[in-house]
C-alpha cells in the first residue's frame, strides 16, 4: 500500500503544481491522445501495461484511441492516420517504430510524438522509457534466494541493449545473494510468441532451471512452470493471475503516472522534447506483490533493498562486478553512468548464454 | 423429393460472367456483414464509413493506390502463370528474395550516392525473383513436379533466409541490434508522382500489366502461351518447346513478384525488415481469380482488394476491430466468387421427383 | 543437475513427439482427403478454427473431451464449405483451399479477439504403466498426454481403414479413377464429401492440440504456419499414415531443436534448421514424382485436384 500512497502523493503534487497555470493552456479534457501498440492489449504484458496507462488518461477526461498489433512495416500508415486526424499526442510504444515516428513527425510539426524505448528525438518527438532494470534487480534477488538447483532460466526476446540490460540487472540481483547461481538464456527473437515462449521455458527446465524469468510479454512461460511445479517471474505487468502457484513476483510498469505528466505538459503548452527515463522512485517501474511461497524474511530483504534504491543509497550497476568472461567490468566503488547502462552490450558474470555476433 | 443438378449453358457471355462476379461480391459483403453484426458492429454504417473515409479525402485515395501497387504486380504475376495452367503460390517468397537482393545492392553500393543505385537494385530484385522460381519451374517443366507445393514451400525458405540475414549480419548496428537493416541511402528512394503522396511504383504496375496484356494478345509469344494453356497436348504437335515456355513464363512471373518486392522496399520501407509482404502474394491469387486471369481485370480487382486492405485498417482504427477481419473478408470473397463460377458455365436445374 | 547426453536426447525426442503431434493430425486429415482425390490447402485455417473452438469450450466447460470434439466439429463444418465449393460447385480445389485458410485465419482472429490473454489449464501427461518403463522408448512415447495417445490410435486406425477394408479400397479407387468407380455404382460425391469432412475434423483435432496442450492461451495465429507444414507432409509421406508419423516427428524435432541448440554449443542457425524440412519436402516430392513418372508406381492419387462430373468428358 505504501507504493500506492506514494503514487497518490506524486499525482497530487503534480496536480497542485499545474492547477495554477492551466488558465493559459488547453484543458486536459480537450486533448486527444493516440496509442500505437506492437502487440495485442490482451498480451498481459507490455501492451497491456501501456493500455492501463491509456485508460488512466481516459479517466482524466482525455479522449484516447489506439490500434493494436501494428507490424513495424505498417506502422507509418497508422501513425500518419492518427496525425491526420489531429491527435495532440501520439504515443508509439515499440522500439521498431522509431524511424517511422520520426518520419511522420517531420510531416506534422504541430503534433507531439512520444516514442517509447528508442534513442532518436526531434523538435516534436520525445522519447521515454523506465528504469525497470531496478525492478529486475529486485526480482533477481527473489530468484537468488528461492532457487534450489542454482540454475535460473531467462527467456530473452531480442538481443538488444534494453534486454541485455535487464538480464544483467536480474543476474546481478541473483548473484548478490547467491554467488553460485547460474543464469541461462534462450533467445526467442520475438516480443510476443506464446508457443515459442512456452517451448523455451520447457527447454530451460529440461536443462535444470527451477525458476524461469521472462523478458517477453506473454505468461506462457509461467503456465509452463506451473505445469511442472516450478517457479517463474513475470514481466511488464503483474502475472500472478495466470499462474498463482508458480508466480514469485513480476517486474511491472505503471505508465499512468508518466502519461498524466506528459498530457498535462502538452495541455499547458510547456512540453519540450526530452529523453525521459523514470525509475522505481517515481513509481513508473516497480515490482508486484509476492507469491505465497515467498517467505516473509525474503520479502523484507527485497523491500529493504527497494527503499535503498529509492533513497539513492544503492545502485544496480555498482562495482565490483565482472563481465561474462571473468574480466572486470566495474571496479569497487565505481558505477556505470546512464549512457553506459543504456548502451550495455555485454553480459555480466553468471550469465550462461551467448549474444549474436556483431557486424563484421 | 427435390433434385438439384447443373446443366451446361449453351451460351455463356462475358456479360453473364461479369454480372455473376458482381453478384458474388455483393453476396460476400453481405455474409461478411453478418460476422460484423455478430461482434456488435453495424455492417452498413461500417461500409459507409469506410467508403466515405477513403473516397472523402485525398489521403484515403493515396493510401488505396499505395496498397494497390504491390497487389497489381502479384496479381499479374499469378495471372500470367495461370494462363498456362501453372500456379505461382510463391509470389510472397519472390517478393522477399527480390527485396533481399535489392537490399544487398543498397547496403554494398549505397555509399556512392549515385544515379545507378536504384536501377541496380531493380535489376538485382527482378533477377532474384526470377531465379527464386527457377527451381520449381525447372522441376515442373522437366519432371512435372507439383508447382503448387514447390512454389508454396519456397516461401518459407525465403522468409527464413531473410530472417537469418536480419537477425545476423545485416542487423543495423545503429538500431541496437534490432532485426532491421540500416536505412538506405537517399539515392535508393523511388521517385514520387508529382503533387500526390504516391511513388511511381503504381505507374510501373500499370505499365507491366499493359505490357503483359499486349504481349499475350498481340504477339506470337502470346499465341504460344494460349495454345499450351488451352490444350497442352496440341502444343506437342505444333512444335512449341513446352518445357522452355513453362520455365520462361514462370520466371517472368517470379521476376514481376521480385519487382513488387523492390518497389515496396524503395517506395515504402527504405530498409529490409520482417513482414515486407503482408500476404500480397496470396492476395494476388484472389486478384487473379476475380479477374479470371485477364490482365486488364487485374487492375480493377487489385483496386478492389486494396479497398479491402485499407478498409480493414480504417475499421481497426475506428471500431477497434482486429486485423484478422481483412483475411476473413478475403476468404469470404474468394469462396463466393469460386462458388459463383459454376453459374457462368451451368444453369441450376431443380427437378421435383416422386 | 546436469543432464547426460543420452538423457538430453531422450528429452528432445519426447519434446519432438509433442511438437509433431498437431502436425501429425493435420497430415492424417490431409491423407484421407487426398486419397479420395481432393486436395485441402486450407489446413492452416482449419487448425485455427479447431484451436479457437476447443479453447473456448475448454475455457467455459473445463472438459477436454468436449473441447476436442467441438474443435473437430467446427473444423468439419468449415471443411464442408470447401467440399461444397469444390466437389458440388466444381471450383478449383487449390483456390478453394486458399479461401478456407484465409477464412479460418480471419474468423478465428475476429471471434478470438476478446479472448486474447485468457488461459486454461493445459492437459497433463499420463504415464502408461509397463510401456513407460521400457528404456528410452518408454520415456519418448509413453509419458505423453491423452491426445498423443489418440494420435497413435488414429494412425493405426487410418492405416487399417485405408489398406485393409472395403471402404478404404473404395476411397483409394475413387482417388485413382472416379469415372470407373462411378460406372460400377460407387457414389463418388458421397465418398468425397465424407473423406473431405472427416479429414477436416481430424485436422481440427490437430488445431485443438495447439490451444489445449502446447500453448494454453488464445493468441491470434496460434498455429504460426504449421498447417502449411502438414500440407507439405502429406506429400512427403507419400499419402501414407505411417510415413506421416515419421515425417511429423522429424518436423517436431526440427521445431524443438531450434531453441535447445542455444543451450548447448552447436552452431547451426535456427533459421537454417527451420528451412531444412521445407527443402527436404521439395527433394522428397521431386524424387517421388520422378519415380512415379518412370516406373509408373502409383504414388500420387491419379485424380488428385480434379473435379468429377458424371457423364461429362473433360
Amino acid at each position: 500500500m505504501k507504493v500506492f500512497r506514494l503514487h497518490l502523493l506524486l499525482i497530487v503534487a503534480i496536480m497542485l503544481a499545474f492547477t495554477g497555470t492551466t488558465v493559459f493552456g488547453k484543458d486536459v479534457k480537450d486533448l486527444k491522445a493516440a496509442f500505437v501498440y506492437v502487440g495485442p492489449i490482451g498480451d498481459g504484458g507490455w501492451t497491456y501495461s501501456h493500455d492501463l496507462g491509456r485508460k488512466h488518461l481516459e479517466k482524466m477526461g482525455v479522449t484516447t484511441s489506439y490500434v493494436e498489433t501494428v507490424p513495424e512495416t505498417d506502422s507509418i500508415r497508422v501513425i500518419r492516420n492518427f496525425a491526420r486526424e489531429n491527435y495532440d499526442i501520439i504515443f508509439t510504444t515499440s522500439f521498431g517504430y522509431m524511424d517511422t515516428t520520426l518520419k511522420v513527425a517531420s510531416e506534422f510539426p504541430k503534433t507531439v510524438f512520444m516514442h517509447c524505448s528508442g534513442f532518436k528525438t526531434a523538435e516534436n518527438v520525445g522519447t521515454y522509457f523506465g528504469r525497470i532494470y531496478q525492478a529486475k534487480f529486485l526480482t533477481g534477488i527473489v530468484a537468488g534466494y528461492m532457487t534450489k538447483s542454482n540454475v535460473i532460466g531467462v527467456i530473452g526476446s531480442h538481443p538488444i541493449p534494453e534486454i541485455i540490460r535487464h538480464i544483467n540487472a536480474f543476474t546481478l540481483g541473483v548473484r548478490s545473494v547467491n554467488p553460485d547461481a547460474k543464469v541461462k538464456v534462450i533467445w526467442v527473437n520475438a516480443w510476443f510468441d506464446p508457443s515459442k515462449e512456452g517451448a523455451a521455458a520447457d527447454s530451460l527446465m529440461d536443462d535444470g532451471a527451477d525458476i524461469v524469468s521472462i523478458t517477453t510479454d506473454s505468461a506462457a512461460a509461467l503456465k509452463a512452470a506451473e505445469k511442472r511445479g516450478k517457479y517463474a517471474i513475470g514481466n511488464d505487468s503483474d502475472m500472478k493471475p495466470y499462474a498463482p502457484s508458480a508466480h514469485l513476483t513480476s517486474a511491472v510498469w505503471n505508465w499512468g503516472v508518466y502519461y498524466e505528466h506528459i498530457a498535462k505538459q502538452v495541455a499547458e503548452g510547456t512540453w519540450k522534447t526530452n529523453k525521459d527515463w523514470w525509475g522505481i522512485k517515481s513509481g513508473v517501474a516497480d515490482i508486484s506483490s509476492f507469491g505465497d511461497m515467498v517467505p516473509a524474511d525474503i520479502r523484507d530483504k527485497v523491500n529493504k533493498k527497494k527503499e535503498e534504491i529509492i533513497a539513492g543509497k544503492s545502485f544496480v550497476f555498482q562495482g565490483p562486478f565482472n563481465k561474462q568472461d571473468g574480466s572486470s567490468a566495474v571496479k569497487e566503488g565505481e558505477k556505470l553512468t546512464d549512457e553506459q547502462i543504456w548502451g550495455i552490450d555485454y553480459f555480466v558474470e553468471g550469465v550462461a548464454g551467448s549474444l549474436p555476433k556483431k557486424n563484421n | 423429393m427435390i433434385h438439384i443438378s447443373f446443366e451446361k449453358r449453351i451460351y455463356s457471355s462475358g456479360f453473364i460472367r461479369m454480372s455473376i462476379t458482381i453478384c458474388a461480391i455483393i453476396f460476400a459483403l453481405l455474409t461478411g456483414g453478418v460476422f460484423l453484426y455478430a461482434i456488435g458492429v453495424n455492417p452498413f454504417s461500417a461500409y459507409f464509413n469506410v467508403c466515405s473515409q477513403i473516397f472523402g479525402n485525398k489521403w484515403g485515395i493515396e493510401d488505396l493506390l499505395l496498397k494497390m501497387s504491390p497487389l497489381m504486380l502479384t496479381g499479374i504475376s499469378v495471372a500470367l502463370a495461370a494462363k498456362m495452367r501453372l500456379w505461382n503460390i510463391g509470389a510472397d517468397g519472390q517478393i522477399y528474395m527480390g527485396a533481399c537482393a535489392a537490399t544487398w545492392v543498397a547496403l554494398t553500393f549505397g555509399g556512392s550516392n549515385n544515379l545507378t543505385l536504384l536501377p541496380m537494385m531493380f535489376v538485382a530484385g527482378i533477377t532474384a525473383g526470377a531465379l527464386w522460381i527457377f527451381i520449381p519451374a525447372f522441376l515442373k517443366a522437366h519432371f512435372n513436379v507439383n508447382d503448387i507445393i514447390t512454389t508454396l514451400l519456397m516461401n518459407y525458405i525465403a522468409i527464413n533466409w531473410v530472417d537469418y540475414l536480419l537477425f545476423g549480419s545485416w542487423r543495423d548496428p545503429n538500431s541496437l541490434n534490432f532485426p532491421i537493416t540500416a536505412l538506405f541511402a537517399p539515392a535508393a528512394t523511388l521517385p514520387m508522382i508529382k503533387n500526390i503522396n504516391l511513388h511511381i511504383g503504381f505507374l510501373i504496375g500499370i505499365f507491366i500489366i499493359l505490357l503483359i496484356y499486349f504481349l499475350l494478345s498481340k504477339s506470337r509469344f502470346g499465341i504460344y502461351v494460349n495454345i499450351v494453356g488451352n490444350n497442352p497436348n496440341a502444343a506437342e504437335y505444333s512444335g512449341i518447346n513446352k518445357k522452355k515456355l513453362i520455365i520462361l513464363i514462370m520466371m517472368i512471373s517470379g521476376a514481376i513478384a521480385g519487382l513488387a518486392g523492390v518497389i515496396e522496399l524503395t517506395g515504402v520501407h527504405h530498409r529490409l525488415q520482417q513482414n515486407i509482404s503482408l500476404g500480397y502474394g496470396y492476395t494476388g491469387i484472389i486478384v487473379t481469380w476475380l479477374s479470371r486471369a485477364h490482365p486488364l481485370g487485374v487492375i480493377f480487382n487489385a483496386f478492389f482488394m486494396a479497398l479491402v486492405f485499407v478498409g480493414g485498417e480504417i475499421m481497426q482504427m475506428k471500431a477497434g476491430l482486429p486485423v484478422a477481419m481483412i483475411y476473413l473478408f478475403q476468404g469470404i470473397i474468394l469462396f463466393s466468387v469460386l462458388g459463383s463460377d459454376v453459374f457462368a458455365e451451368y444453369k441450376l436445374k431443380i427437378k421435383r421427383t416422386a | 543437475m546436469e543432464t547426460t547426453a543420452i538423457e538430453w536426447i531422450v528429452i528432445v525426442l519426447a519434446a519432438s513427439v509433442k511438437m509433431g503431434t498437431p502436425i501429425l493430425f493435420g497430415t492424417l486429415g490431409g491423407v484421407i482427403s487426398e486419397r479420395a482425390g481432393v486436395i485441402n490447402l486450407g489446413m492452416e485455417g482449419l487448425m485455427l478454427i479447431g484451436a479457437l473452438t476447443s479453447f473456448v469450450v475448454k475455457l467455459y466447460t473445463g472438459s477436454t473431451i468436449l473441447a476436442v470434439s467441438a474443435g473437430a466439429f467446427a473444423a468439419g463444418a468449415a471443411t464442408s464449405l470447401h467440399a461444397l465449393v469444390c466437389i458440388s460447385m466444381r471450383a478449383s480445389q487449390i483456390a478453394s483451399g486458399l479461401a478456407l485458410t484465409m477464412f479460418g485465419t480471419g474468423v478465428s482472429g475476429l471471434l478470438g479477439d476478446s479472448l486474447t490473454g485468457k488461459t486454461i489449464t493445459p492437459l497433463m501427461d499420463i504415464k502408461i504403466p509397463l510401456l513407460s518403463s521400457i528404456p528410452v522408448i518408454g520415456k519418448i512415447f509413453f509419458i505423453q498426454d491423452a491426445l498423443v495417445y489418440l494420435s497413435y490410435i488414429s494412425v493405426a486406425t487410418i492405416w487399417y481403414l485405408l489398406f485393409y477394408t472395403r471402404v478404404g479400397l473404395n476411397i483409394r479407387s475413387i482417388g485413382e479413377a472416379p469415372a470407373v468407380c462411378d460406372s460400377i455404382g460407387l457414389s463418388v460425391l458421397k465418398y468425397r464429401y465424407a473423406a473431405v469432412i472427416i479429414g477436416g475434423m481430424i485436422v481440427g483435432v490437430g488445431g485443438a492440440y495447439f490451444s489445449i496442450v502446447l500453448t494454453p492461451f488464445w493468441v491470434d495465429n496460434l498455429t504460426a504456419g504449421r498447417g502449411w507444414i502438414a500440407v507439405a507432409l502429406v506429400i512427403f509421406a507419400f499419402w501414407h499414415p505411417g510415413k506421416a508419423m515419421f515425417g511429423a516427428y522429424l518436423f517436431g524435432a526440427a521445431l524443438s531443436l531450434q531453441l535447445r541448440l542455444q543451450l548447448i554449443d552447436i552452431n547451426i542457425s535456427p533459421y537454417f534448421l527451420a528451412m531444412f524440412p521445407f527443402i527436404l519436402t521439395i527433394v522428397a516430392l521431386t524424387i517421388a514424382t520422378i519415380r512415379n513418372n518412370k516406373k509408373r508406381i502409383a504414388v500420387m492419387p491419379a485424380s488428385l485436384g480434379e473435379a468429377f462430373f458424371r457423364g461429362e468428358k473433360h
